[in-house]
C-alpha cells in the first residue's frame, strides 16, 4: 500500500467539497426545477483530466456518497451507476486545452440532462420513487442548463489543479 | 487503449456492485442505515458549518429567487382580508374553523405538544422524484423517528432517520408519502399522497361523492399517539379538482400550506407518547374555559 498520491487526495477533495455545496449551498438557493449538478459537473471534470479508469472510480464513489449523505433517502446504487457511466464516457474526451470550450460544455449539459432521465427511468423501475413523467423534461433542461454554465468555470479548474498535482507520470496507475 | 480495456472491465464490476446494492436494499436489510448514520455523523456538522457560514449568501439569493412566491401570497392575502371585509357568507366556516383551531390548540396545551425549532441545512438534490431535507439537530436534542415536522404555515414532513446532530426529513410531497387529511369545516377525511413534484400534492376523498371546491382548506388526520403525524396540523389547500362527484378515481390538486421549496426555520414537534391522552380531553367540555363554553361538535372531529 502506498501513501495516497496528490492526485487522490486532490479528486475526494473536490468530489466532497462539491457534494456538500450541492447539499447545503446549491439546493437551498432555491433556483426553479433543478438543483445544479455541481458534483457531476466535478465527476465530468476530472474524467476529462485523468481518463475513463478514473473517471468511473471518481464517479461511483461519488455517487455512493451522495445517496449516503444526509438528506439522501431510498436505495443505494442507482446515482452510483450512472456517475460511474458519466465518468466512463467523459473520460473519452481528449483534453485538448484547460480552457472551457462549447463542447466540454455541451458535453456536460448533455450528460447531466441525460443522467437525470436515467434516474428517473431507474426509480420507477426500482420503485425508489413514483415518478411524474409531466414534470421530467423542465428537470432535464434545467440540469442541463446548470451544468453547462457550471462547467465553464469547474473543468478549467480541476484541469488546472490536476495537471499541477503532478507527482506521478502515469496517473491512470493510480487507481489500479 | 490498455486503460480503456481496464476502464471498460472496472465499469461492468462497479454496475454489478450497484445493481447488488439496490436489490440488497429492495430487500431491507438494515446496512445501509447503519451507513447512513454514519456518514450522517460525520457529515452532518459540516453540512450544519457550511450551512452557517453561507446564510446571507443564501438569504439574499433565495429573496431573489423566491420573489413571485412573495407577491402570490401578498395577493391571496389581501384577497383573504376582502373576504373577512365581507363577512357573513364566510362566517359559518369561520366559526367552525374557529372552534376546531380552539380545540387543538387545547388539545396541544393538554397533550402537551412540544416543538423543537430547527434549521434546514441541507436539501435533497439528485432527487428529483423524492423529497428530503436535512435538519441540524438530532438525537441529542431529543428528535426522534418518526415526529412530525411543521413551520408556522402548516406540515412540512416527518423525521425518517436520526443521527447525534443532524435529522433526515421525508416530505409530505415525496411521492412516496400518504397523510390522512380531513377538510376544514366539514371534516371529511381522504388520503393527501405527494405528487413527486416540488410543491404539490393530490388529496383522494374516502367518500368520493364529497363535495370539494377550489381554496377548501385541508387539516392532518392524526395518526395513533401523534406519530408521525400530529392531528389538526394545517396541510395545505385545493387548488384544482379533477373528475366530478362519485367518480371513484376523483382527485384535487393541493398545494402545501407550507412553502416547501425555500424551507429554512422548521419546529419538529416532540410529542410524548401518552396512550389516550385524547381521549380523556375531548369528550367534555372543559368547565371552567371561559371561551368553549357550549359543545362543540367540531372538538370531537379533531380526533382521529
Amino acid at each position: 500500500m502506498r501513501a495516497p498520491s496528490a492526485r487522490t487526495v486532490l479528486a475526494f477533495a473536490a468530489v466532497f467539497t462539491a457534494l456538500v455545496l450541492q447539499v447545503s449551498v446549491l439546493s437551498r438557493l432555491g433556483l426553479p426545477a433543478a438543483t445544479p449538478p455541481l458534483l457531476l459537473v466535478v465527476v465530468v471534470a476530472i474524467a476529462i483530466a485523468a481518463g475513463p479508469t478514473t473517471g468511473v472510480i471518481v464517479g461511483f464513489s461519488a455517487g455512493l456518497l451522495l445517496e449516503l449523505v444526509p438528506p439522501a433517502v431510498g436505495s443505494l446504487g442507482q446515482v452510483a451507476a450512472v456517475f460511474a457511466v458519466v465518468g466512463f464516457i467523459a473520460g473519452h474526451y481528449p483534453v485538448r486545452s484547460e480552457r472551457p470550450t462549447v463542447a466540454t460544455c455541451a458535453l456536460t449539459a448533455g450528460l447531466a440532462g441525460g443522467s437525470t432521465i436515467v434516474l428517473a427511468v431507474l426509480a420507477s423501475i426500482f420503485g425508489s420513487a413514483v415518478v411524474t413523467w409531466s414534470v421530467l423534461p423542465v428537470y432535464v433542461v434545467t440540469s442541463a442548463l446548470y451544468a453547462g454554465v457550471l462547467a465553464i468555470a469547474v473543468i478549467p479548474a480541476v484541469s488546472l489543479l490536476y495537471k499541477g498535482a503532478t507527482d506521478s507520470p502515469n496517473p491512470s496507475r493510480h487507481w489500479a | 487503449m490498455r486503460d480503456i480495456v481496464r476502464a471498460r472491465a472496472l465499469l461492468g464490476i462497479l454496475l454489478l456492485v450497484s445493481l447488488t446494492l439496490v436489490l440488497v436494499d429492495v430487500r431491507g436489510s438494515g446496512a445501509v442505515a447503519g451507513l447512513r448514520g454514519i456518514t450522517a455523523a460525520v457529515v452532518g456538522p459540516i453540512e450544519r458549518a457550511v450551512t452557517a457560514a453561507t446564510a446571507p449568501f443564501t438569504a439574499a439569493v433565495r429573496s431573489m429567487t423566491t420573489f413571485g412566491d412573495q407577491s402570490d401570497r401578498t395577493a391571496a392575502v389581501t384577497q383573504d382580508v376582502q373576504q373577512l371585509h365581507d363577512g357573513s357568507a364566510n362566517q359559518n366556516q369561520i366559526a367552525s374553523q374557529a372552534n376546531q383551531l380552539q380545540s387543538m390548540l387545547k388539545l396541544a396545551g393538554i397533550g402537551g405538544y412540544r416543538v423543537v425549532p430547527a434549521r434546514v441545512v441541507g436539501y435533497g438534490s439528485f432527487v428529483t422524484f423524492t423529497g428530503s431535507v436535512t435538519l441540524d439537530i438530532g438525537s441529542r436534542d431529543g428528535i426522534e423517528k418518526d415526529m412530525s415536522v411543521i413551520t408556522g404555515d402548516g406540515l412540512v414532513g416527518k423525521t425518517i432517520s436520526v443521527s447525534p446532530t443532524t435529522a433526515t426529513v421525508q416530505l409530505m410531497t415525496d411521492s412516496k408519502v400518504v397523510v390522512g387529511a380531513r377538510l376544514e369545516g366539514n371534516g371529511q377525511v381522504g388520503a393527501l399522497q405527494g405528487a413527486g413534484k416540488p410543491n404539490e400534492a393530490q388529496l383522494r376523498m374516502l367518500d368520493p361523492t364529497v363535495d370539494l371546491s377550489v381554496g377548501q382548506k385541508l387539516v392532518s388526520f392524526g395518526s395513533p399517539d401523534g406519530r408521525p403525524y400530529a392531528p389538526g396540523l394545517p396541510l395545505g389547500t385545493i387548488t384544482a379538482l379533477h373528475g366530478t362527484a362519485g367518480q371513484v378515481d376523483r382527485s384535487a390538486t393541493v398545494v402545501p400550506a407550507a412553502n416547501l421549496n425555500s424551507l429554512d426555520i422548521v419546529g419538529v414537534v416532540v410529542v410524548p407518547v401518552r396512550t389516550e391522552a385524547r381521549e380523556s380531553v375531548l369528550p367534555t367540555p372543559a368547565p371552567s374555559s371561559s371561551g368553549s363554553a357550549s359543545p362543540t361538535p367540531s372538538a370531537t372531529e379533531v380526533t382521529p
